[in-house]
């Protein structure tokens, strides 16, 4: 079927560093992003061809290992509750400060076609951590397609 | 002429940080993708705009030799359209993590756009022992 675009949703949670958002390490994990694609224009025959890319923001000002056996930040997406993504942050487990980053997410996916019949997808991006990491700014967009030709 | 979206296309090659891809001195392909501009309206031809995001997640070991770059290099029908360098620290005795996250864009020759599809290709290349965690390469066309 014929390539369309089927819609683009945002979460803007934070537009800028400040305030920051503390979160202790073990905490409950986070959702920064929580979107719902609309995918009831999808033509019937490209329930199957749907395409989803999403883009995730966070700027983590992160803390020094906590010794709790991990260390890691990690950036998870879920779609309808199912995780679909994940990649960790271990950062520097020797450091004594606080060490900064810009963390940039790109993720992609093939939606199942009972999912795309389902007229929205919901995306979330949740941030989990074992150490100590204040957020700040943080974005989260989707943008999905349908259609091969 | 009237924007029009053209198409999105995507490369899923992993979407968890194991198992890595593990580079000793080597290059890995982790994006291709061969983006539709045959829905083109007339007179867009020269018009396409391309938006293209790749995401690795790195773990970079300890420098062995006296360049210590990672290179990641963005190809438009096998020409470089785009490059950027991890150089990292060359003293650090740990391994380091990098989140890499790039957004590269392109405005194709009207010769590619008139061709029906135009491939795009991510590719890193490491001067070091590097691992390759989540990957993930897309890229968004419109015209107009």
């Amino acid at each position: 079927m014929a390539i369309q675009f089927l819609d683009m949703r945002i979460a803007q949670t934070s537009t800028s560093d400040l305030p920051g958002l503390p979160l202790a390490a073990g905490a409950a994990p986070y959702t920064f992003g929580d979107i719902g694609l609309q995918t009831v224009q999808a033509a019937p025959g490209n329930t199957g061809l749907v395409r989803v890319t999403l883009n995730a923001f966070v700027r983590m000002a992160v803390g020094p290992s906590t010794g709790m056996g991990t260390d890691d930040v990690i950036l998870s997406i879920y779609r309808n509750g199912t995780l679909i993504f994940a990649s960790s942050y271990p950062g520097d487990l020797t450091a004594a400060g606080t060490a900064y980053e810009l963390a940039g997410v790109t993720a992609v996916d093939y939606p199942p076609a009972a999912a795309v019949l389902g007229g929205q997808i919901q995306y979330t991006a949740v941030l989990t951590t074992f150490r100590n990491v204040t957020l700040g700014a943080r974005s989260f967009s989707g943008f999905a397609v349908a259609g091969t030709n | 002429m009237s924007i029009q979206f053209l198409d999105m296309r995507m490369s899923q090659d992993s979407t968890m940080d194991t198992p890595p891809v593990s580079l000793a001195r080597n290059g890995y392909v982790f994006g291709n993708i061969g983006l539709q501009t045959a829905g083109l309206a007339p007179g867009n031809a020269a018009l396409v705009r391309v938006t293209l995001s790749a995401y690795v997640r790195l773990t970079v070991y300890p420098s062995v030799i006296v360049s210590n770059d990672i290179t990641f290099g963005i190809y438009r029908n096998n020409s470089l359209i785009f490059s950027t360098v991890y150089p990292g620290d060359i003293t650090e005795l740990n391994n380091i993590y990098k989140l890499v996250n790039i957004t590269a864009v392109d405005y194709p020759p009207a010769a590619d756009v008139l061709a029906g599809q135009i491939q795009y290709t991510a590719v890193v290349s490491a001067i070091r022992n590097a691992d390759l965690g989540a990957r993930s390469f897309s890229g968004i066309a419109v015209a107009g």
